[in-house]
């Protein structure tokens, strides 16, 4: 079987079962969207307490803000795992549709990954 | 930025997710013209943060939509592959436009999408239940569409929800409630990947974004309680009317003649 046909079979499998977002995929949103939240709020709180401005960044000035702790730098960790979240989802996604066999969708989900890799190198470059 | 200006922020933030969630769009084309026109934010960051807005929503209505979300996830993936190439691609060449001509091709773009807003979901349409059953037809024009998408939002920082759902239903015969969905999906996908870039080049301004997206994530929550109360189509004119405005607004400013 081709590849496109592969892909208008997944497609169309869905579009008969009318297959949703999976609780597990909702649980992973929940988690980096609150996360985020918080971490926003704490960051957003203690730079505003202490009068503060917070710097703009570039992407590995972001990267390096992972193991801190300060409030500059929770606004870039806020950032950085809201930012993160549709890779997470696609991770998700990945894993619930290997286990039931459904190979097309996780290699599809893996190639648009990539594509997000390649936007997050180019960043880190430019 | 000044400490006054935050509560204002969160409350544009809070209003950007509301219409964002009821609309079923990332809600970029309310806040982009709010923050270059209102909040005097230079172009470039405030496409910056839009992204960072369009991904938000995209993913609290996502964890927040529960069972009634139906997205086609195949299809999503699909047209994610076209939609991120125009994304990256819109991402890299806003990179060397310059803010004016941002404003233009903004102001432009937002005139289009006010006739789609104002001719999309008519009651008639809206009545269309099936979230199941359907035969998705025409993959390669919704391909290439995604792919104006993704360069309009990469460019702009839309999430291009108001281009991909009309092509979703008419182009690819995807009932509405599965083609919003489908879309809310894809727009976060999309977002993320043109936002690594708009980090990279220090486009992306943390306090003014965290303002933002606090509110956005308490908009959208109220956005989709409401939603179920209030007429759809009547919402959307109401913004299509605004959204002539705000790009009269935007093209005045690029042109120069915006009054303060």
């Amino acid at each position: 079987m081709s590849l496109s046909s592969r892909l208008h079979r997944a497609i169309q499998n869905a579009a008969d079962r009318g297959d949703g977002s999976t609780r597990a995929e909702r649980v992973v949103l929940r988690f980096f969207v609150l996360t985020s939240a918080a971490l926003f709020l704490a960051g957003l709180a203690g730079t505003i307490a202490a009068g503060r401005t917070a710097s703009t960044p570039n992407l590995p000035e972001l990267l390096q803000a992972l193991p801190s702790e300060s409030s500059d730098d929770l606004l870039l960790l806020a950032l950085l795992t809201l930012c993160a979240t549709p890779l997470a989802r696609l991770v998700a996604l990945t894993v619930i549709h290997l286990r039931p066999g459904r190979l097309t969708v996780a290699l599809l989900a893996i190639v648009v990954m990539a594509m997000l890799g390649l936007g997050f190198l180019l960043g880190l470059h430019d | 930025m000044t400490a006054q200006s935050f509560p204002w922020l969160i409350v544009t933030g809070a209003l950007t997710g509301l219409i964002g969630s009821l609309l079923g769009v990332g809600g970029g084309v309310f806040l982009v013209p709010v923050l270059v026109l209102l909040f005097h934010v230079p172009m470039h960051l405030a496409v910056g943060t839009s992204l960072v807005v369009v991904v938000t929503t995209s993913s609290t209505v996502g964890a927040l939509r529960g069972a009634a979300g139906t997205p086609n996830l195949p299809l999503g993936l699909v047209l994610e592959l076209s939609t991120l190439v125009g994304a990256i691609g819109g991402g890299l060449v806003a990179g060397l436009v310059p803010a004016r001509a941002l404003v233009a091709i903004f102001g432009l773009i937002l005139l289009p999408i006010g006739v789609l807003m104002w001719k999309r979901n008519r009651p008639a349409a809206a009545a269309t239940p099936a979230t199941s059953g359907y035969q998705v037809r025409n993959l390669p024009a919704g391909l290439s569409v995604s792919f104006l998408a993704g360069a309009i939002s990469g460019l702009l920082g839309v999430g291009g929800g108001i281009v991909k759902i009309p092509a979703l239903t008419l182009l690819c015969g995807v009932p509405t409630k599965v083609a919003v969905a489908t879309s809310n999906f894809m727009i976060g996908i999309t977002a993320a990947a043109s936002v690594f870039l708009y980090i990279g080049r220090r486009e992306v301004e943390p306090m003014l974004t965290a303002a933002v997206v606090v509110g956005v994530m308490i908009g959208s929550g109220f956005g989709l309680a409401l939603g179920r109360k209030l007429e759809g189509w009547q919402i959307r004119r109401v913004f299509a009317a605004l959204l002539w405005i705000t790009a009269t607004q935007m093209l005045l400013r690029a042109g120069g003649w915006w009054l303060r």
